[in-house]
């Protein structure tokens, strides 16, 4: 456990002494600020809430997240600090781990960022908390599932440009087989359905907590979590 | 490279790894698919089951069996609202100890189940959907029926639609107090012969080729009502003009009277109001008057304002409430207001007004949510009377009376609406009457960006708009007798034996007062006829056409809180304020943009889109400097060799 959190540490302190986070973070607290806010005062009235933003934010994480897991594994690869990180008393899981919460670290700080929007609508009227609590920590939970096949895609290459592509193609697609359920029949059309990750994030992002989205983010993340697992494991075979 | 047996196994025991790992994943989410744990975070816990419906489904006598005819492969948005429903209908279960079964039926999938659900009466209705190369339209069931049976008897409702947006739980449990009660739904009145809306429509056949009875048209109008109000409740149409109104109309509407109340309508009123019955009043200072010298000459027919005085008013005034001749304007609804250059003419002030959403139609922010009639509302607005006044919206004050009884407590009052701060309020006196008030001079009035307060001497808002009052009312009317309780006392002695057989020819006594007097009192009487008759001018093709994009949702919202105050208030006269409350759940809250200041808007905006990103780069730009001088630190102490 230690050995994860030292690992998160140091990926963390990367992270924020490189310029690509701040791009990265710049780039999406500009877009999904400006889509929120630019058209949020253009109505007579409007909706005292975060709908909009909580709207949008799960597209842009799609792309987000992937940016900031593609060099986790792939740039240690790259480099060859991976072989040295594998002779040192750490266990794959606890590399993988460490990585993976990292990332999910840099996804909180972004939406902590994010928190003066409820703030500033909150000192506007009486906002309702639950929906925007709900629809944070789905956005977390996105986060975590993005952040988990990330994670997976980053062990799999040692190019990050590979490694964004792949993860931000895995990203999209969890995120618009809930369109494509719409155009399939059937149980198949179920099936998609649950494997989307936007179908679960509209029922989170309402305020209701409900064990089945839950379920279904940390299933992922943990599918991805073992796959990258197992990549790392396999360079030892 | 070489694969050598170890780590064939190694491989061998990872692949394996996976695969479990994956079926766990399976089998967890398989088995959390069937049971529900969830935590509500809205604020009025709406999407789990309230007490009222809780006690609903305890309730049950008999067995309710629920058939949610779905169709499959929906959009996602009534995807979710049949997972919804599923979730209402399994909490509904579990607290009903097994009196309501439910299942999901696909009508797609065989004739026999289509051939059920139509038998329910349920719609199938078109959606359109788009595939990558067509638009196809779809015929889809998304109904529900309710089917209770208990020895040999039973009854069957109906929700025929259940959309995105619905509040289900309102529909389950409307449906299930409904099959539970044996008598038939309450009935509520709507009067006439007042010179309202039903004057006119009881005047005027539906069909002129095929004209019918009045009685007909009468029942039909009832019919219609009943289907406005989700049949909900029974209405029956009350002549003032032929008798007292009957104890059976359990709760009365008046929706804006015009005609002169004799001496013995208003007593009939007043002496049902003093029985106990709550009785709600739409009523106003003016009316619309059709110009009947262009309707003669074949022009379409014009409409002015004029004055309306029934003789209500002294009855209400009597009651505590004073209805005022004025006319409330809220100045910063006038959407465009600008300056050009207009030739030799100099500066012209340029002001647009956009039907419906400008300073005759005040926005009713002020809104008093211990009221049982707008729990979780917060904006209305009424349309206006008609396009060419600015006289729509009055304004109602108590009398010294009436704050003396609440004062003693023997009355509650609630301003349950007012209107907004920035409203104003034109008052009738001997230099301005309603004749000589117009939307030009209104538009003098008009505030600007250097004088944003009006030019004139005006009183500035809130006012109320609509009043509740519960408690001891006093009859409006002289006449010796007594109180609704001593009636009922007498009726208890009567039903005992103990009253003597000596009250034949009996007058109808009349009554002084009552400790349970319910009235409301909205300072409006078009909105309720235009939602009635469905000629709502918030929502016609001219008004529509007009708005731009963002303001006809704001139209739209206003329409929807008309609507739902319109339900909660046949509640409220049916004393059921458990539907209300059910019914007023995941009321959103609206921000009234005009209230935010430009300058405001401006600063959060740039604050949250510009100054949140900029502080955040500059604390990285921040730590990039505090990094390099103490690299340039540490550089220094090992080059300088100490």
């Amino acid at each position: 456990m230690m050995r994860t959190l030292y690992i998160t540490q140091r990926e963390l302190k990367n992270y924020f002494t490189s310029a690509t986070a701040y791009i990265v973070v710049t780039l999406f607290l500009l877009i999904a600020g400006g889509l929120f806010w630019l058209d949020y005062f253009q109505a007579a009235t409007t909706e005292l809430s975060m709908r909009s933003f909580f709207g949008q934010a799960p597209f842009f994480m799609a792309f987000f997240v992937p940016a900031v897991t593609m060099g986790l594994l792939s740039e240690e690869r790259r480099s060859g600090t991976l072989e040295m990180l594998m002779t040192l008393p750490v266990r794959d899981v606890e590399v993988v781990l460490g990585k993976f919460f990292a990332a999910l670290g840099l996804v909180a700080v972004v939406l902590l960022v994010t928190f003066s929007y409820p703030i500033t609508l909150a000192g506007l009227g009486a906002l309702e908390w639950g929906p925007v609590i709900g629809g944070y920590l789905g956005l977390l939970l996105l986060g975590a599932t993005y952040a988990g096949v990330g994670v997976m895609v980053s062990s799999w290459t040692k190019d990050q440009i590979i490694s964004i592509l792949l993860s931000f193609f895995f990203c999209f697609l969890l995120f618009i087989l809930g369109a494509l359920a719409n155009v399939s029949s059937g149980w198949f059309g179920d099936f998609l359905r649950f494997l989307s990750t936007s179908s679960h994030f509209e029922n989170i992002a309402r305020g209701v907590i409900d064990l089945r989205d839950l379920l279904y983010y940390l299933s992922v993340a943990a599918l991805g979590i073992t796959v990258a697992t197992v990549t790392l494991s396999a360079r030892r075979w | 490279m070489s694969i050598t047996m170890r780590g064939v196994q190694r491989g061998f025991a990872n692949i394996i790894w996976v695969g479990l790992v994956l079926i766990a994943i399976v089998l967890i989410n398989l088995i959390a698919g069937r049971t529900i744990n969830r935590l509500d975070l809205t604020r009025d816990q709406r999407f789990t089951l309230s007490e009222p419906s809780i006690r609903a489904a305890q309730e049950i006598e008999g067995q309710v069996k629920v058939e949610v005819f779905f169709s499959t492969n929906l959009p996602p948005q009534l995807e979710q609202s049949r997972r919804d429903i599923n979730d209402l209908l399994a909490e509904y279960a579990a607290h009903s100890d097994g009196k309501l079964t439910y299942q999901f039926i696909d009508p797609g999938a065989n004739e026999g189940d289509r051939a059920r659900a139509d038998g329910y009466d349920l719609p199938a209705w078109a959606l359109q959907q788009s595939s990558e190369s067509e638009l196809s339209v779809r015929y889809v069931y998304t109904g529900a029926a309710l089917t209770w049976d208990e020895g040999g008897q039973s009854r069957v409702e109906i929700i025929p639609q259940i959309l995105p947006g619905m509040n289900y739980e309102y529909e389950i449990t409307r449906a299930v107090r409904t099959l539970m009660r044996e008598e038939g739904p309450t009935t509520l009145g709507f009067l006439y012969g007042d010179g309202g809306m039903f004057d006119q429509f009881l005047q005027m056949p539906f069909d002129p080729q095929n004209p019918q009875a009045p009685e007909q048209i009468k029942a039909e109008l009832e019919n219609q009502l009943g289907q406005v109000f989700d049949n909900l409740y029974q209405f029956e149409l009350v002549d003032i003009r032929a008798g007292e109104i009957p104890d059976r109309i359990k709760g009365l509407f008046v929706v804006g009277p015009t005609a002169q109340f004799d001496e013995e309508m208003k007593r009939r009123l007043d002496q049902y109001v003093m029985k106990g019955h709550p009785v709600a009043m739409f009523v106003s200072p003016y009316r619309q008057e059709t110009l009947q010298q262009f309707q003669q000459q074949g022009f379409p027919p014009i409409t002015v304002p004029a004055s309306n005085r029934t003789g209500l008013e002294e009855l209400l005034e009597s009651y505590g409430v004073k209805l005022n001749r004025d006319a409330i304007i809220d100045f910063q609804r006038a959407q465009v207001s600008a300056e050009r250059q207009e030739g030799r003419m100099g500066r012209m002030r340029m002001v647009q007004w956009i039907p419906f959403l400008d300073p005759r139609l005040p926005e009713i922010t002020n809104i008093d949510h211990a009221s049982v009639l707008v729990p979780n509302m917060d904006l209305l607005a009424f349309p206006p009377l008609d396009r060419a006044t600015p006289l729509s919206q009055s304004s109602l004050s108590l009398t010294a009376e009436a704050v003396q009884a609440r004062e003693a407590s023997q009355l509650e009052i609630i301003e349950v609406l007012r209107s907004s701060d920035s409203s104003y309020r034109f008052v009738e006196d001997d230099q301005n009457t309603y004749e000589s008030v117009s939307l030009d001079m209104l538009e003098r009035y008009l505030p600007t960006q250097q004088n944003p307060q009006p030019t004139i001497d005006l009183e500035q808002g809130p006012f109320s708009i609509a009043m509740t009052l519960e408690g001891e009312i006093s009859s409006a009317l002289p006449g010796g007798g007594g109180s609704a309780d001593e009636l009922d006392d007498e009726e208890d002695d009567y039903l005992s034996g103990v009253e003597e057989e000596n009250d034949e020819e009996e007058e109808p006594a009349h009554l002084d007062r009552t400790a349970e007097g319910r009235l409301l009192v909205v300072a409006n009487g078009y909105w309720v006829e235009s939602l009635l008759t469905g000629q709502d001018p918030l929502m016609s093709r001219g008004t529509q056409m007009m708005l731009p994009g963002g303001l006809r949702n704001t139209v739209q919202q206003y329409r929807a809180s008309n609507i739902l105050f319109l339900h909660n208030i046949a509640d409220w006269l049916a004393q059921d304020s458990d539907l209300v409350r059910i019914r007023s759940r995941g009321q959103v809250a609206f921000l009234d943009t005009a209230a935010v200041g430009p300058g405001a808007r401006k600063f959060y905006q740039v604050f949250n889109i510009a100054g949140i990103p900029a502080i955040f780069c500059v604390l990285g730009v921040l730590g990039y400097f505090i990094r390099r001088t103490r690299r340039a630190r540490i550089t220094q102490l090992y080059s300088s060799g100490k």
